[in-house]
């Protein structure tokens, strides 16, 4: 099931030619590199658009991220455990 | 000769959970409608489809289909995104997409399926790209033939990731050995009553004559199933941009758990209505005509639709006239289910305008309300009486308005 965290993190992305790719991620003071990215979806929040990232880590956690346009800020959205 | 394609995508939202979640590929996946307790599956995977897990299936009772089910709670902006993707995919081949379902369309190809090698060819390109550019695990099956009725059909065929093509050749091979429950427009009540005629195959449809099916349905839909019976269908596909506008709106929801408290039952009552009416002003829309259905703890429902006397488009007016329905119902069991909509419904430049100066100041604080919401997100500013009221999103499908 996926389980909230709903916490900001720092991130180190790519901006590329209109596509944003996450790449590696700091969280409770670990490291996390994202080794896939399996979906990425979009939806507007009145003015602002947030970006929503399905990843694989390196290690094998599933988690949901996200990115606000405004506030130029990350979010761990969700966690899934078995 | 038209060329149709209609694509359906497999176990659509499960499909969608299982790319974004490498998890949950390979493993019996059903996709809850919302976070309410007590909610439906709404999505199947494939592999929870084999146990007898479907759409319409309950929570509780899909564990003792498949003991190894996995829940996962859908979220529809994910797939209004996807239905986006597709949509796009499918307009680089033509402008005639018809989007008959959230997870199926028509496409017309007559015109431009020479400029890509013929409408297998763009079947087989679409299929392709929406793995490369929407998902890997994400799948469709493709019927191709010379009319709707035909491509839906054979679409249906080969699943998951099927590609059918009907031809002269092969049309009544089909046909012939297709149980006539499997076509598309023969339902459970239909199937029935043609049972009952004594006809149980699609040579009992085309021999039945033409006296006896129009006496049982009607003229329109005797003709409908005769034509069926032998693969004829000349409805035109219908680009999603020109369709037509909604003829009613209307949103419902299920309770966390039964209610009895009438005060309560009016707040969602308002709720609803709120729902029903931007959506309605979002579309530049008005209606004349309010209902209100309840469904009971027992699965039994009741409801009725009133004429109001005014064009309206507005929340408070139309749970005002869903309240006084609600006095006039027959309400002896707890309340499991409650909807509202609005019927006979205009394009705002149909409808007369209110001159009187309290529905022109209503009209502005609308009109703001619909402003601050759009600037700052849903429900930034609503009625008093809703604070701490929340609907949870529902994943019941895609609105007319989300792609």
């Amino acid at each position: 099931m996926y389980n909230t965290i709903n916490q900001k993190i720092k991130m180190m992305a790519l901006f590329d030619g209109g596509k944003i790719i996450p790449k590696v991620f700091k969280w409770q003071n670990r490291d996390y590199k994202v080794k896939e990215i399996s979906i990425c979806y979009e939806e507007r929040e009145g003015r602002s658009i947030n970006y929503y990232f399905g990843i694989e880590t390196a290690d094998g956690n599933v988690m949901k991220l996200r990115y606000n346009d405004e506030k130029l800020t990350w979010w761990l959205d969700e966690i899934w455990s078995d | 000769m038209r060329q149709i394609l209609h694509i359906d995508m497999n176990s659509y939202f499960a499909t969608v959970e299982q790319q974004a979640n490498p998890k949950l590929r390979g493993k019996p996946v059903a996709v809850l409608g919302s976070h309410a307790k007590r909610t439906i599956i709404v999505a199947a995977s494939v592999e929870a489809k084999k146990f007898g897990v479907k759409t319409g299936t309950r929570v509780e009772e899909a564990p003792l289909l498949c003991s190894n089910i996995v829940f996962v709670h859908g979220e529809p902006r994910k797939y209004a995104h996807v239905t986006k993707k597709f949509i796009e995919i499918f307009e680089d081949y033509t402008d005639r997409v018809e989007i008959f379902s959230i997870d199926e369309a028509f496409l017309d190809v007559t015109k431009t399926a020479k400029l890509y090698g013929g409408a297998e060819n763009i079947a087989n390109e679409i299929k392709r790209r929406i793995r490369s550019e929407i998902g890997e695990y994400i799948t469709c099956s493709v019927g191709v033939a010379s009319n709707k009725f035909l491509a839906k059909t054979a679409s249906d065929l080969m699943k998951p990731d099927g590609l059918v093509v009907v031809t002269p050749e092969n049309k009544d091979e089909i046909l012939l050995g297709l149980p006539l429950s499997e076509f598309c427009g023969i339902g459970r009540r239909i199937h029935q009553r043609l049972g009952a005629l004594g006809i149980h195959t699609t040579l009992d449809l085309r021999n039945i004559s033409n006296i006896i099916l129009n006496k049982e349905f009607g003229i329109a839909t005797g003709e409908k199933l005769k034509r069926m019976a032998y693969g004829l269908d000349n409805s035109p596909v219908t680009s999603w941009h020109d369709r037509a506008d909604a003829k009613s709106y209307s949103h419902g929801r299920t309770m966390n758990k039964d209610v009895t408290d009438m005060n309560e039952v009016r707040k969602h009552i308002l709720l609803l209505s709120e729902k029903v009416a931007t959506h309605m002003r979002k579309d530049d829309m008005m209606g004349m005509e309010v209902g209100l259905w309840l469904r009971f703890k027992d699965f039994t429902g009741t409801g009725k639709s009133m004429k109001i006397g005014k064009w309206t488009h507005d929340g408070l007016e139309i749970a005002d006239a869903a309240n006084v329905i609600l006095r006039q119902l027959d309400i002896r069991q707890p309340i499991r289910a409650i909807g509202v909509y609005v019927g006979r419904v205009q394009r705002l430049t149909n409808v007369p305008v209110s001159l009187l100066p309290e529905d022109k100041l209503n009209d502005k604080i609308l009109s703001a309300m619909d402003s601050v919401n759009k600037r700052y997100g849903t429900n930034v500013v609503t009625r008093a009486r809703l604070t701490g009221v929340k609907i949870k999103e529902i994943v019941s499908g895609m609105g007319r308005d989300k792609f």
